[in-house]
C-alpha cells in the first residue's frame, strides 16, 4: 500500500515502546467504539431522507469502554471514570498477552509504524466527529438557551451552580458561537494529518477547561469532556519530544511519524470517504443545526404560546374556593407572581417547598412538556406548566412540566451522558402526591382531537422523522407519566394588561386569579440571535 | 550584502514599530500612575500592584481608549521610519540584539501581570464571595458583565484552576527556553478573555489586547520553526543566535534584578493575596467595615408605617419595602416592587477605600443599596449610588430578639417611618444542592 513515504517512523522501537503501543492500541480502539447496543439500534433506525440534527449528534456521541465488569472498579465509581480504569486494566492484560504470544510464536516485531498510523486515524476521526457533534449545538447557540421569563424572574441563589454556568453562556450567544467555532474547527483540523497537532492542542485547552468547569459547577459531563482531552493527548504523543528538543534543548530534530502515501485507486477511495464524512458531518450537520436553531431549539418548547398572554404578571387577586387570599409573602398557597413564556408555558411562584428537577434539562425530547430547561435546577417555589390552548373556547389545558422520574437523556451516550433515567430510578421513592385529576378527565377524547396535530406545531422544515416517531408514541408514554394537571378559562382585558384565569386547580379547588401585566426593568436584554420561531 | 538580504527592510521596520509601540504602551507618563506608585502600601498592595502592572496610557480620559492606541501606533509608525533613516548601517547582529531585548522586556512584563492575576485567582479573591443581596436579586436584574463575575464567584474552584494556568505560564516566561511554551498557553487564554470581555461588555478588553500584543514578539520568533516541525514534518534547526551576556555592560545586575522581580511579584503578591484570602472579613470588593453584630441575613418587612399610615403587603406598591438584606459588612439592601433603577457605571475593578468600592451595587437592579454608620443604637443609611445622593435614612434600631429588628426614624424628606423586619430562614439551592448532590430525586426546596 505504501510506497514513497512522506515521513518515516523509527525502525527500531524499544521494548517499552512496543509493549506500551500494544496496550495503547487495545485501549484506544476499545474506547473509540460504541459499547452500547442502543447506539447501533439508533443509527440503523435513522431516516436519512428526513434527518434531525439529533440523528447526527447521536452518531457522534456514544459511550465506550469495557463495561462488562459493571460501572465500578472494585466497588468505586471513581467519579464515573471507572470504565476507563477497567478498560485500562483489560488493555494491560491484553497488551502483555499479545507480547507473550508473539514471543511464543517467535514473531517478534521491531516497530509498529503502520499500525500506529492507523490507530491515529481511528482516534482522530473519533475525537473529530465527537467534538463536532458537541460543537454544533454551540455554533448555533442552542446548548445554552437564553433564560426564559420565569428564570429571569428567579433569584440568583435559587439556581444550581450548573444552571448558573449554563445560563451565563446563554445570555451571550455570540460567545457561545465562538466556543462552537472553536470546537467544530478543532474537530475539523483533526481530519487532516498536517493539522492534527493544532486541532489536538486546541482540544486539550478548550476541553480541559470544560472538564474543570464540570467539576467546579457540578455539570455532570466531566467524563465525556475528559474523553476528548485523553484522545487529544494521545494524538500529541509523537510531538512532545520533538517540541522539547527544538525549543528547550535547542537541538535539530524532526517528528518521527510514519505517514503512508497511497497508490491512486486507494487514494481516490480515501479522498471519497473523507469528502463524504466532511459533507455529512460539516455540511449537512450545519444545515440541520441551523434548522434546529431557527425553528425548534431543542431545549425550548417548539409550540408558540398564546400571543396575547405572553409576559410577566403580578398576581393582584387570588381566590381559592371563593375565599380571597390577599397578597402576603408568607402565604404558602397563593401564587406570588406568574409569567407566560413566548412558548407554551405558564410559570407561577408559590411560597412553599416544591419538588425540583435537578437534571441538566437537556437531552433529546421532542414533546414540549418534556423540554424542561426552564425548570431544571430552578428553585424559589417556581412551577412550570405546559399548556394546550383552545383559543376558540379560551381554555388552557395545563400539565406540570415536573415529573418525578425524568426521561432518559442521551441514551446512547452511556457513561458519557448525564446519567439519564437509570440513575434516577435507583433511588426512586414512592410518589406521595398522586394527581387528583386523571389524564382522561383532564383531556377527554372530545377535546383531545383538537390537539392531535401537535406534531405539526413546528415549522415544516423541523418536522423530522425523529419528531414524528416520538409523537406517534406520545399517548402511550403520557399514560405512564405522573403529572399534576388542571384546566382554566382565560379572559384577556385591556389589550392583555389584565388576564383572569378561572377554573379547577390540580387539587380540585376552584381557582380565580387576576394577573396584571408588569414591565420589568431588567438589565439583560436578548440580542438579535434569538433561537426559535414563535410568531 | 548577505546580512542585508537576511533582514529585509520591512522586517527591520516592523521590529522598530513593535519596539516603539509596545514601549509607548508600557511607558507610564501620567501622574496617577506615580501617585499610586509612591503611595503604595501593604494594606492596598494587591489593588495597587494590579493597577500598576495593568496600567495603560489614557491621554483622552479616565480609561485607556481606542484613541490612545491609534495615537501611539501612529507615533510608532512614524518614529520607526525616522529611526531607520537616521540609523547607521548595522549588521544582522544588531537586529537580533534589538529583538532579543524586546523579547526580554515582554517576557518579564507579561510574567509580572500573570503573577499578579494568577495569585489573585489561586487564592480566589479576584472576585468576592456572593453577597446575600446578589443571591436575592432576580437573574434578569444583573447585567451581562456582572453575570460573568458572579458565575466565577459561584464556583471558586474554577477560578483556582484559571489561576494555576496563569501561574504556570508566568513561571515558564521567566526562562527564555520555555517562553514559547508559555505563550502557547497565554495566547488562547487571553484571546478567550478578550472575546469574553467583548461578549459580556466588560471593561478590560484593552488589557487583554495588551497582553496578547505582548505575546506576539515571542510567538512570531518561534512560530515558523514550530510550523516546519509539526505541520511540514521537516527536520528543523533550533534558533541559533544567542546573546553573549559577557559583552553586555549591565549583565552583572541581572541576578539582582531577577531577585527583586521574584521578591515583588511572587513573594509579596503571594503573601498578600493569601493573607486577604484567609482573613474572613477582608475583601477587595466589599467594604471592610463590619456591620451590626449577628445581623447578617434576609428579612421580610412585616410592617411598614409611613407618616402614621400602615402600608399593607402589596404586589404593586412601589413605596413599601418588600425585603431587606443585611450583609456581614455595613451594607443593607432593600427590595421594592418593580422600581426603575438608575445604574452608575463601575469604576476601577479594585478600589482602595470602602467608599469607592462599588462592586455590590453597580450593574445590578432589583435592590437599593445603603451603607450605614452606627452611633449608639442608631444607624444612618446612605445610598452610595451617585444617582441617589439624597437617599438617606436615620433609624433607631431595636432588636427585641435574634429574629426581629425594628427600625424607626426618618428619611431625608423628614417622613417618619416605622419598619418591622422579620428574619427568614432562606435556603439557597446553590448551596443546598452541594449537600445533597444532583441525584436527589423528588428533592423539595
Amino acid at each position: 500500500m505504501s510506497v514513497n513515504n512522506l515521513s518515516q517512523g523509527k525502525n527500531q522501537w524499544t521494548t517499552f515502546q512496543l509493549i506500551a503501543f500494544r496496550i495503547s492500541f487495545v485501549f484506544f480502539i476499545i474506547i473509540s467504539i460504541p459499547n452500547n447496543p442502543l447506539w447501533y439500534k439508533h443509527v440503523f433506525a435513522i431516516d436519512w431522507f428526513n434527518l434531525d440534527y439529533r440523528d447526527l449528534y447521536d452518531i457522534c456521541r456514544f459511550g465506550s469502554g469495557v463495561n462488562w465488569f459493571g460501572r465500578t472498579t472494585f466497588g468505586y465509581r471513581l467519579e464515573g471514570y471507572s470504565i476507563w480504569v477497567n478498560t485500562l486494566f483489560f488493555s494491560i492484560i491484553a497488551g502483555f498477552m499479545w507480547t507473550f504470544v508473539l514471543k511464543l510464536l517467535k514473531r517478534d516485531r521491531s516497530a509498529y509504524n503502520k499500525l500506529f498510523y492507523w490507530l491515529h486515524v481511528v482516534v482522530r476521526y473519533r475525537a473529530g466527529l465527537g467534538i463536532i457533534g458537541f460543537g454544533f449545538t454551540k455554533l448555533f447557540p442552542v446548548q445554552m438557551p437564553y433564560p426564559s421569563l420565569g428564570i429571569l424572574d428567579t433569584d440568583y441563589g435559587d439556581l444550581t451552580a450548573q444552571k448558573i454556568f449554563w445560563l451565563s453562556f446563554g445570555i451571550v450567544p455570540w460567545y457561545q458561537i465562538f466556543a462552537g467555532i472553536l470546537e467544530v474547527g478543532a474537530g475539523t483540523l483533526l481530519f487532516f494529518r498536517k493539522t492534527v497537532p493544532i486541532g489536538a492542542a486546541l482540544l486539550v485547552g478548550a476541553l480541559g477547561a470544560i472538564v474543570v468547569v464540570n467539576f467546579a459547577y457540578n455539570g455532570g459531563v466531566h467524563v465525556y469532556s475528559s474523553y476528548f482531552v485523553l484522545l487529544s493527548l494521545f494524538l500529541l504523543v509523537p510531538y512532545y519530544r520533538p517540541f522539547y528538543q527544538l525549543f528547550v534543548k535547542e537541538i535539530t530534530t524532526k517528528v518521527e511519524l510514519y505517514l503512508p502515501k497511497f497508490r491512486s485507486p486507494v487514494n481516490y477511495v480515501r479522498i471519497g470517504l473523507k469528502a463524504f464524512t466532511l459533507f455529512v458531518f460539516i455540511g449537512v450537520f450545519f444545515y440541520l443545526q441551523y434548522i434546529d436553531f431557527r425553528y425548534d431549539p431543542y431545549k425550548q418548547p417548539s409550540s408558540a404560546g398564546v400571543t396575547e398572554l405572553r409576559g410577566n404578571y403580578n398576581v393582584t387577586e387570588f381566590k381559592l374556593n371563593g375565599e380571597t387570599r390577599p397578597f402576603n409573602p408568607y402565604d404558602t398557597i397563593r401564587w406570588q407572581s406568574a409569567t407566560f413564556e413566548k412558548w407554551s408555558t405558564l410559570t407561577f411562584r408559590v411560597n412553599r417547598p416544591v419538588r425540583l428537577d435537578l437534571s441538566n434539562g437537556g437531552g433529546d425530547p421532542k414533546r414540549d412538556v418534556n423540554r424542561t430547561f426552564e425548570l431544571s435546577g430552578v428553585a424559589g417555589g417556581q412551577r412550570a406548566f405546559h399548556y394546550y390552548a383552545d383559543t376558540d373556547n379560551k381554555k388552557l389545558y395545563l400539565e406540570d412540566k415536573f415529573k418525578l422520574i425524568p426521561d432518559p437523556r442521551n441514551v446512547t451516550a452511556g457513561e458519557g451522558g448525564d446519567g439519564g433515567v437509570r440513575n434516577y430510578l435507583r433511588d426512586q421513592k414512592a410518589y406521595d402526591d398522586t394527581p387528583a385529576t386523571s389524564l382522561e378527565e383532564w383531556l377527554p377524547d372530545s377535546v383531545k382531537h383538537k390537539f392531535a396535530d401537535e406534531v405539526n406545531d413546528v415549522h415544516p422544515k423541523a418536522r423530522t422523522t425523529r419528531r414524528i416517531r416520538e409523537f406517534a408514541k406520545a399517548d402511550e408514554l403520557a399514560k405512564k407519566e405522573v403529572r399534576q394537571r388542571f384546566v382554566v378559562n382565560y379572559t384577556v382585558y385591556d389589550k392583555g394588561n389584565k388576564v383572569i384565569l378561572e377554573g379547577i386547580d390540580e387539587n380540585r379547588d376552584s381557582l380565580y386569579v387576576v394577573l396584571d401585566r408588569v414591565i420589568k426593568d431588567y438589565k439583560l436584554t436578548p440580542g438579535k440571535l434569538d433561537a426559535g420561531q414563535y410568531d | 550584502m548577505a546580512s542585508y538580504l537576511q533582514n529585509p527592510v520591512w522586517k527591520k521596520y516592523l521590529l522598530r514599530v513593535s519596539i516603539l509601540f509596545i514601549g509607548l504602551l508600557s511607558l507610564p507618563l501620567q501622574p496617577d500612575f506615580y501617585k499610586t506608585l509612591f503611595t503604595i502600601s501593604w494594606a492596598y498592595f494587591i489593588s495597587d500592584v494590579f493597577y500598576l502592572t495593568t496600567f495603560l496610557p489614557h491621554y483622552f480620559g479616565e480609561q485607556t481608549g481606542l484613541l490612545d492606541w491609534v495615537l501611539l501606533l501612529i507615533i510608532a509608525l512614524i518614529g520607526a521610519a525616522v529611526w531607520l533613516k537616521k540609523e547607521k548601517p548595522g549588521n544582522a547582529d544588531r537586529e537580533q540584539l534589538y529583538y532579543y531585548y524586546l523579547r526580554i522586556f515582554v517576557r518579564f512584563k507579561l510574567a509580572a501581570i500573570l503573577f499578579v492575576a494568577g495569585f489573585l485567582k489561586l487564592f480566589p479573591i479576584f472576585v468576592p464571595e456572593l453577597s446575600l443581596s446578589h443571591l436575592n436579586t432576580a437573574y434578569g436584574y444583573l447585567a451581562d458583565w456582572k453575570h460573568l463575575l458572579l458565575s466565577l464567584s459561584a464556583a471558586p474552584a474554577y477560578l483556582v484552576f484559571l489561576g494555576i494556568v496563569e501561574l504556570i505560564a508566568a513561571v515558564l516566561l521567566l526562562f527564555r527556553k520555555t517562553a514559547f511554551l508559555a505563550v502557547i498557553f497565554v495566547v488562547p487564554f487571553y484571546g478567550n478573555a478578550f472575546l469574553a470581555d467583548l461578549a459580556y461588555q466588560g471593561p478590560s478588553y484593552f488589557v487583554s489586547t495588551y497582553i496578547v500584543l505582548l505575546t506576539l514578539p515571542i510567538f512570531v520568533y518561534d512560530v515558523q520553526r514550530l510550523g516546519s516541525l509539526i505541520v511540514d514534518f521537516k527536520e528543523t534547526l533550533p534558533a541559533s543566535w544567542k546573546l553573549d551576556w559577557r559583552e553586555v555592560s549591565w549583565s552583572k545586575w541581572r541576578l539582582s534584578l531577577k531577585a527583586v522581580f521574584i521578591f515583588v511579584f511572587i513573594v509579596l503578591v503571594a503573601v498578600r493575596s493569601y493573607s486577604i484570602y484567609q482573613h474572613p472579613n477582608q475583601s477587595l470588593h466589599y467594604p471592610n467595615e463590619s456591620g451590626l453584630p449577628n445581623i447578617e441575613g434576609k428579612y421580610l418587612v412585616n410592617t411598614f408605617v409611613l407618616n402614621g399610615d400602615t402600608l399593607a403587603f402589596s404586589p404593586t406598591d412601589s413605596v413599601r419595602w418588600k425585603d431587606v438584606v443585611f450583609e456581614k459588612w455595613n451594607t443593607l439592601s432593600v427590595r421594592k416592587v418593580n422600581t426603575i433603577f438608575k445604574d452608575e457605571p463601575p469604576t476601577a475593578f479594585f478600589q482602595r477605600e470602602d467608599d469607592h468600592r462599588d462592586y455590590e451595587y453597580t450593574q445590578v437592579g432589583d435592590r437599593l443599596y445603603y451603607r450605614y454608620t452606627t452611633t449608639n443604637d442608631s444607624i444612618a443609611l446612605k445610598n452610595p449610588n451617585r444617582n441617589y445622593h439624597d437617599d438617606t435614612y436615620l433609624f433607631k434600631v431595636e432588636r427585641p430578639d435574634s429574629l426581629r429588628i425594628n427600625l424607626s426614624g426618618f428619611n431625608v424628606q423628614g417622613d417618619t417611618l416605622q419598619i418591622e423586619l422579620n428574619k427568614v430562614d432562606k435556603k439557597y439551592l446553590l448551596y443546598e444542592v452541594k449537600k445533597i448532590g444532583r441525584r436527589g430525586l423528588g428533592y423539595k426546596l
